[in-house]
């Protein structure tokens, strides 16, 4: 019986229905000297000091779900890092975007109406 | 021909497998590794057996080609790649996994070496990896 709480060893309710690749193949070995495609700025990379050990750490965090207040928002986003809405919401907006846009319309022609009346009274 | 827009990677992982679990429909991740050290007796220059490379991308639209380089970063140049492979974005809110398996992967020295990952000819990300003796 599936129900919100994981199991020990898994989640009932996960599902992974996205597309995903498989890609196998051997490594291919260039020319001598060939070099990458160039890094834009900002992904330079270089090598670490020579001696330095590569750092290996793994933290498992477990902890109860913590229920913030409600209303409660998350940090602001940097520029560039926002979400857009998801696909179900940019439904939901599509379809408030008609309404509005409906009502709009009713507005401007029920504005028009009043202004010919106006213009005939005056 | 070029995604119409280009993907984000947002998560790339070096690891020994990757195994699709098919009855709960997940990705399982097996042996992540950023070093390995040469197995006893074994010398440089090493092939490794097999590397997966696994990326999780988004924001792509349409075609895109991935192509995973390995760069020694003593000398900034490519010891090996993969072939190029071929992914399709439907739309940009779809998250797209590819793992990228290699096979006879040869390290002519041990130190510290860059897998970089491109798409279209534009690196997503890459991870590092030390071969130690």
């Amino acid at each position: 019986m599936a129900t919100n709480q994981p199991t020990d060893d898994e989640n009932p309710q996960i599902i992974g229905v996205e597309p995903v690749y498989f890609f196998d193949g051997t490594a291919i070995v260039p020319p001598v000297g060939t070099m990458p495609p160039p890094r834009p700025a900002g992904m330079e990379r270089k090598p670490l000091p020579p001696g330095t050990i590569p750092g290996w750490e793994f933290v498992e965090l477990d902890g109860a779900a913590v229920i913030p207040p409600p209303g409660t928002k998350p940090p602001p986003r940097p520029p560039g890092k926002e979400r857009r809405v998801s696909s179900q919401d940019a439904g939901q907006v599509a379809v408030l975007i008609t309404l509005i846009e409906s009502a709009l319309e009713t507005i401007h022609a029920a504005l028009a109406e009043i202004k010919q009346i106006q213009s005939k009274a005056g | 021909m070029a995604a119409s827009n280009p993907p984000v990677a947002k998560a790339i992982y070096v690891c020994d497998q990757v195994v699709p679990n098919v009855a709960r429909q997940t990705i399982d991740l097996l042996g992540v590794f950023n070093a390995f050290r040469l197995p006893t007796g074994q010398s440089v220059p090493y092939t490794l057996a097999r590397m997966c490379v696994f990326v999780q991308m988004e924001d792509g639209l349409g075609d895109a080609e991935l192509q995973v380089f390995v760069v020694s970063a003593a000398t900034g140049q490519v010891i090996f790649h993969s072939p190029i492979h071929r992914v399709r974005f439907p739309n940009r809110l779809t998250v797209v996994s590819a793992n990228i398996r290699l096979v006879n992967c040869p390290f002519p020295t041990a130190g510290e070496y860059w897998v970089e990952l491109y798409c279209d000819g534009q690196i997503m990300g890459d991870r590092v990896v030390h071969v130690l003796v």
